[in-house]
């Protein structure tokens, strides 16, 4: 998964959002890292909304135009926690303490190989 | 919101809308006033242009929604569209070039055969009746012209021989096609510069020979690093071109088949097009893979 679908998905684990609020809140939680153009967002909303990972859940009008809110569906929630489980399990590797035994898992597979 | 502000607020999503027409019309229709009110809402008060980091996404948004577009059919409904809109650009040029010689010839006198303006008006009303999907009357109107070619032109000359193969191999392949996929009016635009270098190189260029194949060639030379340019969005422009050019060349190929001087070039747009193929089967849709919107 690569890191603006994944803030964006990560935006909307509090609930459902606009277009502009998750540009905001992906750019907030990635520490400025992710700034998300307008054409970027919604190429990757139709895409998520294609894969069934997000879903429209309200349409309103605001100053006479439409703003669609967008949602995890459940298999979203499960793919931003399986990508969030996996980064985790990367990063221990490197700095917890956990990482040992894993090293040497990859060592023995490698001699046996 | 103050009159200046209100002012400028108007012009932002005026000219967000103008940036917001680089997507297809299909996607803006339903997703245009969402993207508008999300471009004005990211774009600081005093500016009266989207951010460039937007206006750049968008472009790039443009294009991969319109390289979706092709996603929704399979190869085989892709590439009838692609073949379609080749033959069609072939027929409107050759039509074209009979008009165009017409007139000049109309303007200086010369002789001229009022078939060839028959056959002309009946090639456009092919074409029309084709792109209209009416396949009966298409090949009444078709198969005249085809007659007319083949009866009233002479003596034989092995290029009126391959003129007439290519224009009834054209006319059978528009037949097999009709009431199937049909090109929209965005080829039109292909159709457009083709028959206008047709109509610029018989109408105004003075005399004959350098100055007609310089202009044949710019557009040609135009039109194919266009198609390349739009591979990796739409192979089918790509492949229009080359059927284009294989029709149009096929007459002076079977004219010099003995020489075989044109075969390098048809191997050539051979070449081409089974990469195109290739690209343009990868941007279709699979029956194993999901489609996207």
């Amino acid at each position: 998964m690569r890191e603006p679908t994944y803030f964006i998905l990560a935006a909307l684990l509090a609930g459902p959002l606009h277009g502009y609020a998750i540009i905001k809140h992906a750019e907030a939680m990635s520490g400025g890292r992710v700034r998300l153009t307008t054409g970027t967002l919604y190429t990757a909303l139709d895409r998520l909304t294609a894969e069934g990972h997000i879903r429209l859940v309200s349409e309103e009008l605001v100053a006479g135009r439409i703003r669609r809110s967008y949602g995890l569906t459940d298999k979203g929630s499960a793919a931003l926690r399986a990508e969030a489980q996996r980064m985790a399990e990367a990063a221990r590797l490197v700095t917890g303490e956990e990482s040992v035994p894993r090293r040497s898992q990859v060592g023995r597979k490698a001699r046996t190989a | 919101m103050s009159a200046s502000g209100e002012g400028r607020f108007t012009t932002l999503e005026r000219r967000c809308r103008l940036l917001l027409r680089a997507y297809p019309a299909a996607y803006r229709a339903e997703r245009g006033e969402e993207i508008v009110g999300t471009l004005v809402e990211a774009t600081p008060g005093d500016r009266a242009w989207p951010l460039p980091r937007d206006i750049r996404g968008l472009a790039i948004g443009s294009l991969r929604a319109r390289a979706q577009l092709n996603r929704c059919n399979t190869t085989a409904a892709n590439l009838r569209v692609a073949v379609f809109a080749g033959v069609a650009a072939y027929l409107a040029y050759e039509a074209a070039g009979i008009l165009g010689g017409l007139a000049r010839a109309a303007e200086h006198g010369w002789p001229f055969t009022w078939h060839s303006l028959v056959v002309a008006t009946l090639n456009v009303v092919t074409l029309v009746l084709a792109w209209l999907s009416h396949r009966r009357t298409m090949v009444l109107a078709g198969a005249l012209p085809a007659a007319a070619s083949l009866a009233l032109v002479g003596p034989w000359h092995p290029y009126e021989v391959g003129y007439a193969v290519t224009y009834l191999a054209c006319l059978a392949v528009l037949i097999a096609l009709v009431g199937q996929e049909r090109p929209d009016r965005r080829w039109l635009w292909l159709i457009g510069p083709i028959v206008l270098a047709e109509l610029l190189v018989a109408r105004v260029v003075p005399g004959t020979g350098a100055e007609a194949d310089v202009i044949g060639v710019v557009t040609l030379c135009l039109l194919t690093l266009v198609s390349i340019a739009w591979l990796a969005v739409d192979a089918r422009l790509a492949i229009a071109v080359i059927v284009f050019v294989l029709a149009e060349s096929l007459p002076l190929a079977m004219a010099n088949l003995v020489t075989g001087i044109e075969l390098p070039f048809l191997g050539i747009c051979a070449a081409v097009a089974a990469p195109a193929v290739w690209l343009l089967r990868r941007q279709s849709a699979h029956p194993g893979r999901p489609t996207q919107t």
